[in-house]
């Protein structure tokens, strides 16, 4: 695959602790609903640009066999492709936007699709530039570069291919690699389509004797409902349904994990999780370490579950109980204007050219922000329209939780943002590695300021159970979770077939070593066996320990932030700016993070030791 | 059937699951049916433990062919030696999917059998990968040199053909590196006909209605296939727009589904450096491309004949307006003809007769020696085939057998296959034994002429003839009117990928429509096809078979001419079928058939078949005035 087109970046962020009440599209206020016609006035003139589009791409063939020419050669065919890369990334994102809005609307979908088949087209026709790349010396390169000002902007993208020589083939394999991408998505689009549209979600009667529906946002509803027997009912209602469909989704799941490993030897890498981490520039040790770290403090994990079963007063805690408020009664709730006080004054500490930014984005319409019917679960923040502005999906349901989505979708809003603004096109996407790091730095932000204004005990505990749970859901979870799709990788890799079943029986073994199931910390019932079919995020290859390593890195980024280091804050909006001038690991260390030591590890369990202190003596205090 | 690779060797295992879905409903016990009627799968392998056992010795023997890397051409022993070990491991493969293919097909919930196929898949993918060097190095001997090779080393001639084969091709051969890149892409090649499978087979969430009596019924594939045949009407209506309307629900999934084979067969198509995906296909087979595109404007030309059907069907069932729902009901009521398994047998043995006591006898062998699987039970694979793809041991037939007469007509096409295998394993070598999907369906549809010709000669009923001449029609119209509109349809969609369309199911569906609505006359009145039709491509799993029943089109009309030669008592016609059936893959399918004596690259196999229905309706008219004038003087 191309690296120029792999610039098309939607960050799904994992709380889909998404809400069901659908509103009447017609009767949300415009302010909620994003202006797509920033990106185009009409679907037709969308159609008009595309049309420019498919006759001026071809053209891309024109440099063919002469990059070696001369650096001026070379860098008219940089400047076309990327110009290419960049107008195909905004046409996409208004059909892909439109479709999301609506998953129903077939006119949309089949839009993307051609978009698509344009993109698998578009990488085939520009194959040829990276294996021709290579065949210039790489000194010449490096003299060209020095010399020719407008090369300097592809210094980075040039240096990138040039490490990657091994793994990059002839023009002919190049080119059947890039054709291959028309296979390659087949298995999450299925997936999507069959879990947003048309899966036949169980109907379950509820304690009051309301019976719904229990799809994914109603999912997510009651089982952080109070009571108990309802969350458990919802719980076995949604699983089992999806268990109903294990070789299905299993099929699906299996031809991702086939089409990662078709990848690996084809581009001569040892495993999938070589090659997803070689992108990048990642050493392997960063995935496994963090397992490994993660399986060496499964006790913090464990003072949690404990913590939480004291709470909630319950004889033994039971996966279904993993969602429930941890403060009875503390229920709050708030309007979107509420919201948008709350997450602009949380945000201060990063100044006013940073708020000011924020408050674009919410008076702007670069949000759809309420659940409708159609519409794409989840959450997302979409920066790859270069000369607009990023667009941010969301479900928003007036939960604590949704005014935290809000702000973790703007951290990536913003870090597009003003990468966007600071970067020329080629360096302006962020690697996906530092992609969790904007969007959980300002959940902290959040997190602090409540805790500084609010003096309820119950609130602050009810507060404090929330950043628990936060770090539960984006650094145990998400480690357990790419410890799953580790261990599918590799058994795929080692030629065993992965069905239904088998899934289910892998996916149930980790999750019960992880919530100490055989000691009795928390029952995962069998039912949890069908989790795996839920997550759209296993279709990501190897994403998720992002949000766990992200995570680390923002919780180490913010203490000197809040503590009032200004050169702190000035390296992290720095950061925020470099975009993708250099590798992640390497932008990190700039802004003041190492992930290649454990230390962001240790930061924050102490941080999660540190707040379960305090939730020990508020309970303390609340219950002497 | 298994998606078309591009391997060394073409191992097409053939699983011939007839188009027409003539399958039934009431499952079985399994532990309760005798032995007799299940397949003896001991056969291939004594127990799973064997399997495994030899599943292994595979894994650890495919390594050993890197060995010849860079020697293929060095000389004929070389190339003798490497060609010897990847035949037999190629073969070993095929009996080790066989295996895991027919016990997962037994029951498609059993998750070990399903894991054991899907390892097939996953070796069968390395294989490809491991063998993938030889084919270029094949490439880059000349003609000549070949030719010198096979006279220095005559082993080599069982290879002869396989060898040009790989010459013709030449253009559309990559570099080894390529080469290595299109095997392992066979990773993903498989996926949407996999998931389409389990999707709509396993995990469906069928429709349930309640019929005419009071009974209610779960309206899955078997039971439609069952209920759509019904002889009342108001029950034919609604369980046709149960059954579409239920699919009609997962219209997308199963159209992205569809988009993503499509794309597979871009990709192969654009790997492959080919013009089209149809050209792509039609050359693996070397068939020119007029035999597909002629096909369906000779289907075109004869809508009216088509059409006459359509409206004797009409008079017939005595409605004022034909539906597409009333397409499988039966033409002349109260003749429920019923068989036992065994009477199924003796009926097809004695229609069988003018093929010679060979072909008999080892047919007789096939129903007593458990080659068949013959009645449904639960978890069991819809539809029947045959799968003659364990080339030392013998093929397998299953069956869904209900007793009805399409039961025993369905038995007698597989048997056709099975023959087929069977005399071609027997007198080919490996390497040539694989027949052609091109001509897989003539030695099926073959029988199915002779079983009906066996039957008119033996029945003097009116009504029963009636409807056995009824029924031949009815399979005209599954086996070439509807095979063609198919194979319309597939072209359609595939044009529409290849301009850069993007196809869903509302696409799809609209396609579909207008083209259903087209071959039926609907505009015309003569058959009203209602609006729920539109998805039906969502039931149709052939698509999942990359221009595959355009075949059951050709196999058809290729099978009334060479029959009607063997019926007129012509015995060197009689002596000229049975060497094709043992010529297996030993040339190109247009040639074997031209040798048999029919040429499939004009219209006059069509045209033979238009007036074969033709006279057919001529006489089911005569019959029905008789019968009204019967009736009229009572």
């Amino acid at each position: 695959m191309s690296r120029l087109l792999v610039i098309v970046v939607v960050l799904s962020t994992f709380f889909f602790y998404g809400a069901a009440q659908e509103r009447d599209r017609s009767k949300v206020p415009e302010k909620w609903k994003w202006n797509l016609t920033d990106l185009y006035p009409t679907d037709d003139t969308w159609r008009q640009a595309k049309e420019r589009f498919v006759a001026e791409y071809p053209n891309a063939q024109q440099f063919k066999g002469t990059l070696g020419v001369s650096a001026e050669q070379l860098l008219r065919c940089l400047d076309f492709t990327f110009t290419l890369a960049k107008n195909f990334n905004r046409l996409y994102i208004y059909a892909h936007l439109h479709a999301d809005q609506d998953t129903r609307d077939s006119k949309y979908l089949g839009m993307v699709q051609e978009m698509a088949q344009l993109g698998a087209d578009l990488g085939a026709k520009t194959a040829y530039i990276e294996p021709e790349i290579l065949t210039i010396d790489s000194a010449a390169i490096a003299g060209w570069v020095a010399q020719t000002p407008g090369l300097a902007l592809y210094r980075f993208y040039l240096n990138d291919i040039l490490r990657r020589k091994a793994h990059t083939g002839t023009e002919g394999e190049e080119k059947i690699l890039a054709d291959a991408s028309l296979m390659s998505d087949a298995a999450s689009t299925t997936y999507n389509i069959f879990t947003n549209a048309e899966f036949p979600y169980a109907q379950v009667q509820l304690s009051d004797g309301k019976t719904v529906t229990v799809d994914k946002p109603t999912y997510e509803m009651y089982r952080a409902h109070t009571n108990r027997a309802d969350r458990r009912t919802v719980f076995a209602a949604f699983f089992s349904k999806l268990n109903e469909f294990r070789g299905t989704f299993g099929t699906l799941l299996y031809a991702e994990v086939k089409k990662n490993i078709f990848y690996a030897r084809a581009q001569k890498y040892q495993s999938a999780l070589e090659r997803a981490l070689a992108g990048p520039n990642l050493p392997v040790e960063v995935y496994t370490s963090l397992i490994k770290n993660v399986n060496a403090n499964l006790a913090t994990l464990h003072r949690y579950l404990r913590l939480r079963k004291r709470m909630l007063g319950v004889d033994t805690l039971h996966y279904f109980d993993l969602y429930a408020p941890l403060v009875k009664n503390v229920d709050l709730t708030y309007t979107p204007d509420e919201a948008e006080k709350l997450v602009l004054a949380s945000l201060a500490p990063l100044g006013s050219g940073y708020v000011d930014v924020v408050r674009k984005a919410l008076q702007e319409r670069w949000i759809d922000l309420y659940p409708t019917a159609g519409k794409r679960a989840g959450a997302y923040s979409q920066g790859g329209a270069y000369d607009v502005h990023p667009y941010m999906l969301l479900n928003y349901n007036g939960k604590y939780t949704d005014v935290r989505t809000l702000t973790h979708e703007l951290g990536h809003t913003l870090q597009s943002y003003l990468s966007n603004k600071a970067q020329p096109f080629p360096t302006a996407s962020y690697p996906s590695f530092t992609a969790e790091v904007a969007s959980t730095f300002n959940e902290a932000l959040l997190n602090d300021y409540m805790l500084k204004s609010i003096k309820a005990d119950d609130v602050r505990l009810s507060l404090l159970g929330s950043m628990v749970e936060g770090l539960k859901g984006t650094f145990f979870r998400q480690a357990q979770f790419a410890e799953f799709e580790l261990r599918m990788h590799e058994l795929a890799e080692r030629g065993e077939p992965l069905t239904g079943d088998k899934l289910n029986d892998l996916y149930l073994e980790i999750t019960r070593r992880y919530y100490g199931h055989d000691k009795g910390i928390c029952i995962v019932d069998e039912e949890i066996k069908a989790e795996w079919m839920y997550i759209p995020h296993f279709y990501l290859n190897f994403y998720v320990y992002q949000y766990a390593t992200s995570f680390t890195a923002s919780t180490a980024l913010v203490e000197p932030v809040l503590a009032g280091d200004r050169e702190a804050t000035r390296r992290y909006l720095a950061f925020l700016q470099a975009g993708g001038s250099d590798y992640a690991i390497a932008l990190l260390q700039n802004a003041g993070v190492d992930m290649t030591t454990s230390k962001p590890f240790e930061v924050t369990m102490n941080k999660m030791n540190a707040v379960m202190d305090e939730m020990e003596r508020l309970l303390t205090t609340l219950y002497r | 059937m298994r998606a078309q690779r591009s391997m060394f060797l073409p191992m097409n295992i053939q699983f011939h699951t007839t188009s027409s879905t003539k399958i039934s409903v009431l499952e079985r016990d399994r532990s309760k049916i005798p032995d007799r009627y299940k397949w003896d799968l001991t056969d291939i392998y004594p127990n799973d433990e064997a399997w495994l056992a030899a599943k292994q010795r595979l894994v650890a023997e495919i390594p050993s062919v890197a060995a010849f890397r860079g020697k293929v051409a060095e000389s004929p022993q070389s190339l003798l030696a490497c060609l010897d070990l990847t035949s037999r491991l190629d073969k070993e493969l095929n009996r080790l999917y066989c295996y895991a293919g027919l016990q997962s097909d037994l029951d498609t919930r059993n998750a070990s059998a399903m894991a054991m196929k899907q390892e097939m898949s996953a070796i069968e993918a390395d294989f490809a990968a491991a063998v993938s060097f030889i084919e270029p190095e094949i490439l880059t001997m000349s003609k000549e040199t070949i030719d010198a090779f096979i006279e220095r080393e005559p082993g080599l001639a069982i290879y002869r053909h396989l060898l040009y084969e790989k010459l013709r091709r030449k253009e559309h051969t990559g570099t080894e590196g390529e080469e290595k890149i299109i095997a392992d892409a066979g990773l993903m090649a498989d996926s949407p006909m996999m998931l389409y499978s389990v999707l709509a087979n396993a995990d469906f969430p069928f429709a349930e209605v309640e019929l005419s009596d009071g009974k209610k019924v779960k309206l899955d594939q078997a039971a439609f296939a069952l209920h759509k045949s019904s002889p009342i009407r108001d029950d034919r209506k609604k369980v046709f727009s149960a059954y579409f309307g239920k699919l009609q629900e997962f219209r997308r999934t199963f159209g992205v589904n569809l988009y993503a084979e499509i794309k597979k067969n871009l990709f192969y198509m654009r790997a492959r450096k080919y013009a089209s995906c149809l050209e792509h296909a039609l050359d693996a087979g070397n068939i020119p491309l007029p035999v597909y595109t002629g096909l369906i404007e000779n289907a075109n030309a004869h809508l009216d004949t088509f059409h006459r059907y359509l409206q004797l069907r009409r008079r017939m069932l005595d409605v004022e307006q034909l539906h597409y729902y009333d397409l499988y009901a039966p033409l002349v009521k109260d003749i429920d003809l019923k068989y036992t398994f065994e009477e199924a047998c003796e009926q097809v043995l004695a229609s069988l007769a003018p093929l010679g006591e060979e072909y008999v006898a080892v047919s007789r062998r096939c129903f007593t020696n458990r080659w068949v699987d013959v009645y449904p039970s639960e978890g069991k694979i819809a539809g029947a085939y045959s799968n003659g793809g364990v080339y030392d041991a013998h093929p397998y037939i299953l069956l869904n057998f209900n007793g009805k007469y399409d039961d025993v007509s369905t038995l007698t096409h597989e048997l056709g296959h099975t023959m087929h295998s069977y005399f071609s394993n027997k007198h080919q070598p490996y390497p040539t034994s694989h027949y052609s999907i091109f001509v897989a369906e003539v030695a099926s549809t073959f029988n199915e002429a002779l079983l009906m010709h066996y039957l008119l000669k033996t029945i003097t009923d009116d009504d029963i003839r009636l409807s056995l001449l009824g029924n031949y029609l009815d399979g005209v119209r599954g086996t070439v009117f509807r095979q063609v509109q198919f194979s319309e349809f597939e072209l359609q969609i595939h044009q529409a990928a290849e301009r850069g369309e993007a196809l869903t199911g509302e696409r799809f569906s609209a396609m579909y429509d207008a083209l259903v609505k087209r071959y039926y006359g609907h505009e015309k009145g003569v058959c009203v096809v209602d609006d729920e039709i539109k998805v039906e491509w969502a039931h149709i799993p052939h698509f999942y078979y990359r221009f595959y029943v355009y075949q059951y089109a050709t196999s058809f009309t290729a099978s009334v001419a060479l029959s009607e030669q063997v019926l007129a008592g012509d015995r060197a016609a009689t002596a000229r079928y049975l060497d094709l059936l043992a010529s297996g893959g030993s040339d190109y399918p247009i040639e074997l058939l031209k040798r048999a004596g029919v040429d499939m690259t004009t219209s006059a196999p069509f045209e033979l078949t238009i007036t074969k229905m033709n006279r057919v309706m001529d006489e089911i008219e005569t019959i029905l005035a008789r019968k009204e004038n019967g009736s009229g003087k009572k």
